[in-house]
């Protein structure tokens, strides 16, 4: 209780400071109480690294995320690939910066499901959102062209809006298989969920989440932050199960762009 | 069953302080109970409404994450041990159970069994489950596990902490108690040996500090005040045993003592009640005393001093008892009610005194003085009676008379016979004020008129003896005044009489009249330049037969009962005289009457027109005189040829009825005196006659020198219409012919 009270004062503050300070969007990847925990001591750095006052900010769903992403809601934000590609295009937001490693989608069944359930017509499918990049969409992608199973077309798919909630679906018979990505599988807290579940697919690998910026951010604010970030403490990293940052160009999102135009998710 | 205060004060202390205790712990337990019962109810009934509330989102689209963030989160609320949220169908979407609260066997116990309260290893759990609906559709429900340990601690903690502060309240009010009544106790012991002390009238000094303030300090400083008082009070009542008993003892020694109860039985008497009754004490007690009465006494003597003494009042009378020898004796008696607490009648004290002595001295006292009033009267009428007859032949003689010598020698027994009549009158005058029958008559009359009569009357003797005799008159005097003019005129007349008497030739005398309007007094003084009276003799100058020294009757004459009458008079108006006096100068002698003017206006008017018209009177009429007196039917016939009237003569009161039966008369003049039948008799005689031949009544007027109130009262009882006196006053006879004949 005394978490949501601090959440939804922290969200009053951000809307009142809209224009002053320097708002940084994270996608609701996982419950907003746990991304409020490891964002907090991060927007926290951020501000005493830059002397910009660096707000947190996040949303219920990604759906409305991604909404306010649109808009150019958010001064720079920590958003998945194809989210930055839409975002790219529609308010020219530029990714500076992302992790060292790539990203990677998984599917997970329980532990004592066979694996023809993955392909049977009663399996329902979970998945965090539907336009989560590696969870669902790079999933989807190869369920299709891997085991020929449609899952739109099925309608056997649930959106239950973050990975830790896929996970806690499967392992408590809401479905029976998730889509998720490594990093959120292996940070998952709840050891018994994890330890009921399995990884039954590997996507192959994109790039990360960028950090991607407002074109017009002022450069010297983007680089003061960019700076911080790339020297993030370590223990804040691995509250992100980052190991660390690099500076990075928009063109590395090329091969995403390719597989959303697949997708039909942006056009060519 | 507790013999001691103190031990009655400690039990019943300790009683009601538990039973005081125990009612408000237990009233303190209900309520804290009932108070504790209805937070947690109202605890869980809000938890429960806002976890269902904060559910329905993530129920919805199943994320699981945020349900079980906020399951988690909720668990941290006090009380809240456990939530399970499942699905429609009792799949397990979220569970959380508070770390080292309850095992996972318990909370399925807890959940599938149906009650509210539940109690497992003594710890106390309240379930409860609530429905999540969205749109009329279950989407859930939730299970609640409560913690009442936090209630039960606390009720149990304030139990303890109750029980530990009655335990603290009893033990403290216990040494109290046993202190304040040991205390108490002893003060208690130690008032009740003094007062023992005290009551047995033994030495003691009572301990006390008049500074105390507590109750039992005040008590020993009261007791010791009231030592003090006892002390004095015993000493004032040994003094009043002692001055009781000597008085007692005088009252036995003079005084003749019974006492009897309410109903009259003797139940004491002392030696002098046997003493002068010649009974024994044993032959009194237990009788009444009736034994004394006197068989002649009157039954409503009796019985008025019953309804006196019964009625609680001192009941005072003289009377006559029998002794044992049937002796009289007089006994002056007092009865007195003696009362009980309740203030009732319990017995009677009577006191007698023996007062035969007295009384016969008193008998014979009023005997000498009836015998001394009779006297008085028979002198009256036969010292009148002559002298009566000497001054109407004396005015026969002087209308009679030419040589100059003998005219000189009625004068002087003219004079002389005056001035017997006059002492007489003034005796008689002495004797009926001191016998209480003299009465004043209130009359109008014109006082300046009146007063000047009387100086009048002095004028010739002051021209006599070249004095100046003036009147004078401060204010204006009113017309009429009303009051017995008759007597101020004898005042007034012996005031001059003695100016004249005592003022030398060449001199002057004044008399002054004023009257004040606001006191509406009346007053006439007359100042003489005379030999005045010395301090001395003005003391006593108005005591009669008593003159300023016994020189001066041998020089001046006179009875010296003048001034005696004159302030009696006074005194029997209501008023005063005063008076002035140097010696050598002279004196002034003032009477001062409170007297009213008279009211009716037409009244005055006509008694002073009246008083014009006095002179030379005719009157027509028939009248019958009874006198046996042969000088007095002369003298009658004399005053009442000149007014003008006939009459006829009857010698005796049987003649006079013969007289009447032969005649018809306008009026009687009735002497009483008279042989063969006397005047009282006739008059019994005329009006039975009056009556049987049913006649008109005919005035009959006593005429007697029986002259007493008490004679005149007779006379107009028995029936006489008026009265005149002898000798005849002319004035008093024209009143009464003015009164029967003109009429």
């Amino acid at each position: 209780m005394k978490y949501f009270l601090i959440l939804l004062s922290t969200l009053h503050i951000t809307a009142s400071s809209l224009y002053a300070d320097v708002i940084m969007g994270v996608v609701p990847q996982q419950s907003p109480l746990k991304l409020l925990k490891v964002w907090s001591p991060i927007a926290q750095y951020l501000s005493e690294k830059t002397g910009e006052k660096i707000i947190f900010k996040t949303e219920k769903s990604i759906s409305k995320f991604s909404d306010i992403l649109y808009n150019g809601g958010y001064d720079f934000a920590y958003i998945n690939p194809i989210q930055y590609l839409l975002a790219n295009k529609k308010q020219v937001y530029v990714a500076k910066i992302r992790a060292t490693k790539n990203i990677r989608g998984v599917l997970v069944m329980r532990n004592e499901d066979s694996i023809e359930k993955l392909t049977h017509p009663d399996t329902v499918y979970l998945f965090p959102s539907p336009n989560a990049f590696a969870a669902t969409l790079l999933t989807k992608y190869d369920l299709i062209q891997t085991y020929g199973v449609g899952i739109d077309t099925l309608n056997k798919a649930k959106y239950v809006n973050s990975h830790d909630s896929v996970y806690k679906g499967i392992s408590r018979g809401i479905g029976s298989v998730g889509g998720g990505i490594e990093r959120t599988f292996n940070n998952l807290n709840d050891i018994k969920t994890k330890n009921s579940l399995k990884i039954v697919y590997r996507t192959k690998e994109y790039p990360s989440h960028p950090f991607a910026f407002k074109s017009n951010m002022p450069k010297e604010t983007q680089k003061k932050i960019i700076e911080a970030l790339l020297k993030m403490p370590k223990e804040l990293l691995k509250a992100l199960s980052i190991k660390s940052l690099k500076k990075i160009q928009h063109d590395e999102y090329s091969s995403v762009k390719e597989l959303a135009i697949k997708l039909n998710i942006i056009q060519e | 069953m507790f013999k001691s205060l103190k031990l009655k004060f400690i039990v019943s202390f300790v009683v009601v302080e538990i039973i005081f205790l125990s009612i408000i712990s237990n009233i303190n337990f209900n309520s804290i109970d009932k108070i504790s019962q209805n937070l947690i109810n109202e605890k869980i009934s809000i938890t429960k409404q806002l976890l269902v509330e904060l559910i329905k989102t993530p129920l919805i689209v199943y994320d699981l994450a945020t349900l079980d963030d906020i399951v988690k989160n909720f668990a941290t609320v006090k009380n809240v041990i456990a939530i399970r949220v499942d699905s429609p169908e009792n799949a397990i979407f979220s569970k959380y159970i508070k770390k080292n609260t309850l095992s996972q066997n318990i909370f399925n116990k807890i959940i599938h069994t149906p009650k509210t309260l539940k109690q497992y290893n003594e710890e106390e759990y309240i379930f409860s489950i609530a429905d999540v609906i969205v749109e009329n559709q279950n989407i859930g429900h939730i299970h609640f596990v409560f913690s009442a340990a936090n209630n039960m601690r606390f009720m149990n903690d304030n139990k303890r902490l109750t029980y530990l502060t009655i335990l603290i309240a009893l033990i403290i009010g216990l040494i109290i108690s046993y202190m304040v009544g040991n205390y108490l106790g002893k003060s208690l012991k130690s008032l009740t040996t003094i007062a023992n002390y005290v009551a047995e009238d033994k030495d003691v000094t009572i301990p006390y500090n008049p500074k105390s303030t507590d109750e039992i300090g005040k008590l020993f400083y009261t007791m010791h005040t009231m030592q003090k008082l006892i002390h004095q009070r015993s000493k004032k009542l040994n003094t009043s045993i002692n001055d009781l008993e000597q008085f007692i003892n005088a009252v036995n020694q003079s005084a003749i003592v019974s006492k009897t109860d309410t109903s009259g039985i003797i139940t004491y008497v002392n030696e002098r009640f046997c003493e002068v009754t010649g009974y024994t004490a044993q032959e009194l007690i237990g009788k009444t005393h009736s034994m004394l009465r006197d068989p002649e006494s009157d039954d409503a003597f009796y019985k008025n001093m019953w309804q006196t003494i019964s009625s609680k009042n001192i009941f005072h009378e003289t009377f006559k008892n029998i002794k044992k020898d049937k002796e009289e004796f007089y006994v002056d008696m007092t009865i007195v009610p003696l009362l009980d607490n309740n203030g009732a009648i319990s017995e009677y004290i009577a006191i007698r005194h023996e007062v035969t002595e007295i009384v016969d001295a008193k008998n014979k006292a009023i005997e000498a003085k009836k015998a001394k009033e009779e006297f008085l009267s028979n002198m009256s009428h036969e010292i009148r009676t002559p002298i009566n007859a000497i001054l109407g032949f004396i005015k026969i003689l002087q209308d009679n008379t030419s040589n100059e010598q003998n005219m000189s020698y009625i004068k002087i027994i003219d004079s002389s016979s005056k001035l017997l009549l006059h002492i007489i009158n003034d005796i008689l005058d002495l004797s009926k004020i001191e016998s209480d029958k003299l009465t004043i008559d209130i009359h109008p009359f014109n006082p300046i008129k009146e007063i000047e009569e009387v100086v009048k009357v002095f004028s010739i003797m002051a021209q006599e003896k070249s004095i100046n005799l003036l009147i004078n008159t401060d204010n204006e005097i009113p017309i009429c005044l009303d009051g017995d003019i008759i007597r101020i005129k004898q005042i007034v007349f012996n005031f001059l009489s003695n100016a004249l008497k005592f003022t030398n030739k060449n001199k002057s005398i004044f008399v002054n009249l004023k009257y004040d309007y606001n006191k509406t007094i009346w007053s006439i003084s007359v100042k003489d330049e005379g030999i005045g009276i010395s301090k001395e003799a003005q003391n006593k100058i108005f005591n009669a037969f008593e003159q300023a020294d016994n020189s001066t009757t041998r020089e001046y004459g006179g009875t010296g009962l003048g001034l005696t009458i004159s302030v009696k008079l006074s005194k029997l108006m209501g008023g005063n005289i005063s008076l002035d006096s140097i010696e050598g100068k002279g004196s002034i002698f003032t009477l001062a009457l409170p007297l009213k003017i008279h009211e009716k206006e037409h009244e005055t008017i006509s008694l002073i027109s009246k008083d014009k018209d006095l002179n030379d009177k005719e009157y027509k009429g028939n009248i019958l005189i009874a006198e046996d007196n042969h000088t007095n039917q002369m003298l009658i016939k004399l005053l009442l040829d000149g007014y003008g009237i006939s009459y006829t003569i009857a010698n005796d009161g049987l003649e006079a009825t013969s007289l009447f039966k032969k005649s018809s008369f306008d009026m009687v003049l009735m002497d009483e005196n008279m042989p063969n039948m006397t005047g009282s008799q006739a008059l019994k005689e005329i009006r039975a006659y009056e009556t049987k031949k049913q006649l008109s009544h005919t005035p009959i007027v006593s005429l007697t020198a029986n002259v007493l109130k008490g004679d005149i009262d007779r006379f107009i009882a028995i029936g006489m219409d008026d009265f005149l006196a002898k000798p005849i006053d002319t004035k008093e006879l024209e009143r009464v012919l003015d009164k029967f004949l003109n009429n």
